[in-house]
């Protein structure tokens, strides 16, 4: 069976590193519904397109501020609002696949899993939700297969 | 309409950092007109005080997100010339390759995201791909190049980690070089294609004298070395900048304006190309030479054109570097510490960016000054601004004044958070 690509968005600092701690734990757990190819993505900004342009089907992890509650859960592209227009450092997750969409770019099959954190900002170190992290994989996965 | 109108520009968009413009007229003439910078400032340099020299590269990396590698090269040149560091030429090739990737992927994320969407009536990228998709997408596939090409020799292609006095930490793998080497090649016509495309926009006629300053070599388009020249005649070395070019604070804004002789001044690819264009590979100076625009250009607004020929030029650089490059015997080379005062003096994408650290003995960092090229354009941004708003016509509405302002101030790509670590900090102690 075809792997699905996962990519985990984060930086090294706060809790917007939880995109990659979910890299980590999805790349230790092997047994997943389906064969899961893991990469972990720097605040890759628009060049996010051009790692989906290749993907037939992909799941994006990415920590956000939750107004008051935390959690794991799926988001749709119409759920993340589309804020301030791109610049060329800050091209958020939002505004990046709004643009895809436009040009045709998105793969056939994308699921958003957003990473709920509660704050000011993600400056604060979080931990990942375990084992809701996994539950939820283990859903979005099953339907990809 | 009254006599008597102030215009504001509360927030400035699709640029980088925050700003604002204040334009007050009387009579239908500018009374006055402020580039306010309020971005906070940063205090870099303050910063590197009294840190150890193995400090500076890392930290001045972080001071944008969109050129580290240029800060990256500008203090590496300033150290090495204090120690005395004897750098291979396959390091050297190495640097110009990595900057030529931070070129591509900043100019092209500029014309397609910023510039474009002005000159085609859009006020986002995101509208204007419904109209535009090939040429939007071709921009996002140019700037994944340069980005591949940071992460490769940089380790990760935002605030990239591997460039160290000497040398590098590590060398690129042979073999990911030579990936590199085909698609670079593919991406040649598209490169190519973008240089007619933007000399095909509609861009308005805003001709005006200004000088221009850039890097020039005695046979190479200026990346990362040379001397430091004008359009006026200043040929200097790079340890000469102080002496001819003068920092000033203005009440409204936190970042520093800079002169040359007194005067406003242009750096970024127009000037480089006004000054360059005869050191361009034939290939690229035929593209050029194919839009009819003829260079040195006093337009202000063909610099989306040098944007482009930049973008056709670095990888036509990057293709001829991977075709002949060989690994040195080493990463870096062997050096030792000593105090002393360096300069460093390169072409980020938006214009030269001069550094100067002076070191202790120890290589204790006692003093550093960061001049970047969004603050030595600022007074020219002013000055642009002061004579293309009267031939736009200052009679128009506030809206399309506005509109026609930004559009002025987005076509130099001014990266404020850049400018802003420069406030001059006064401290009283009372006894």
């Amino acid at each position: 069976m075809k792997p699905v690509t996962v990519f985990g968005i984060g930086s090294p600092f706060g809790a917007d590193r939880l995109g990659w701690e979910a890299i980590d734990v999805l790349t230790r757990v092997d047994d997943w519904p389906v064969p899961v190819d893991c990469h972990k993505l720097d605040r890759p900004g628009l060049a996010l397109l051009e790692q989906l342009r290749e993907c037939e089907r992909a799941v994006l992890i990415d920590a956000f501020l939750a107004r008051d509650e935390t959690g794991v859960r799926v988001l749709s592209l119409d759920e993340l609002a589309v804020g301030s227009p791109l610049t060329t450092h800050d091209a958020g997750l939002a505004e990046t696949l709004a643009l895809g969409e436009r040009l045709g770019m998105l793969p056939g099959e994308l699921v958003i899993v957003g990473i709920g954190v509660v704050g000011e900002s993600m400056d604060e170190e979080v931990a990942l939700p375990m084992p809701e992290f996994v539950d939820v994989m283990r859903g979005v996965l099953s339907k990809l297969i | 309409m009254s006599p008597n109108r102030t215009i504001e520009v509360p927030v400035l968009t699709r640029v980088e950092g925050e700003g604002a413009l204040d334009l007050r007229l009387r009579d239908d003439a500018i009374e006055s007109l402020q580039l306010r910078i309020f971005e906070p400032p940063r205090l870099f340099e303050k910063l590197l005080e009294g840190r150890p020299w193995g400090d500076v590269i890392d930290t001045v990396a972080r001071i944008c997100g969109i050129c580290p590698v240029a800060y990256q090269m500008s203090a590496v040149q300033a150290l090495e010339g204090i120690f005395g560091v004897d750098v291979d030429p396959a390091i050297r090739a190495l640097r110009r390759l990595m900057y030529c990737g931070e070129w591509i992927e900043s100019h092209a994320l500029h014309i397609h995201l910023l510039a474009a969407p002005d000159f085609l009536g859009f006020d986002s990228v995101t509208a204007m791909a419904e109209r535009y998709p090939d040429e939007v997408r071709r921009g996002l596939r140019l700037q994944g190049l340069g980005n591949r090409l940071l992460a490769l020799l940089g380790g990760r292609s935002v605030h990239p980690v591997s460039v160290c006095v000497g040398g590098f930490t590590r060398l690129p793998p042979k073999a990911q070089l030579d990936a590199l080497l085909e698609d670079f090649r593919a991406a040649l016509p598209e490169a190519e294609a973008l240089v007619a495309w933007t000399a095909s926009l509609d861009l308005p006629d805003m001709t005006q004298d200004f000088p221009s300053v850039a890097l020039r070599t005695d046979d190479a388009y200026p990346i990362e070395d040379g001397r430091i020249v004008s359009s006026e005649g200043l040929d200097i070395p790079r340890e000469a900048f102080a002496d001819h070019f003068t920092e000033t604070q203005v009440p409204y804004s936190n970042a520093l304006h800079c002169h040359l002789h007194g005067a406003p001044y242009l750096v970024g690819p127009l000037a480089r190309l006004n000054l360059n264009h005869d050191r361009l590979p034939e290939a690229v100076a035929q593209s050029l030479a194919a839009t009819g625009i003829r260079f040195p250009s006093r337009n202000p607004f063909h610099s989306i054109v040098a944007r482009a020929v930049e973008i056709f030029f670095a990888l036509h650089e990057a293709v001829r570097i991977l075709e002949s490059w060989q690994a040195p015997a080493a990463a870096r080379a062997d050096f030792s510490v000593r105090g002393g005062i360096g300069y460093g003096c390169t072409e980020a994408p938006r214009g030269i960016l001069w550094h100067r650290y002076e070191l202790a003995d120890d290589g204790t960092v006692r003093a550093a000054t960061i001049t970047p090229p969004t603050s030595q354009n600022q007074a020219r941004i002013e000055q642009d601004l002061h004579l293309a708003l009267p031939r736009f016509g200052l009679q128009r509405p506030d809206d399309e004044l506005r509109a026609f302002a930004e559009q002025v101030i987005r076509n130099y790509d001014p990266c404020i958070s850049c400018a802003t670590h420069f406030l001059r900090l006064k401290v009283d102690r009372a006894s």
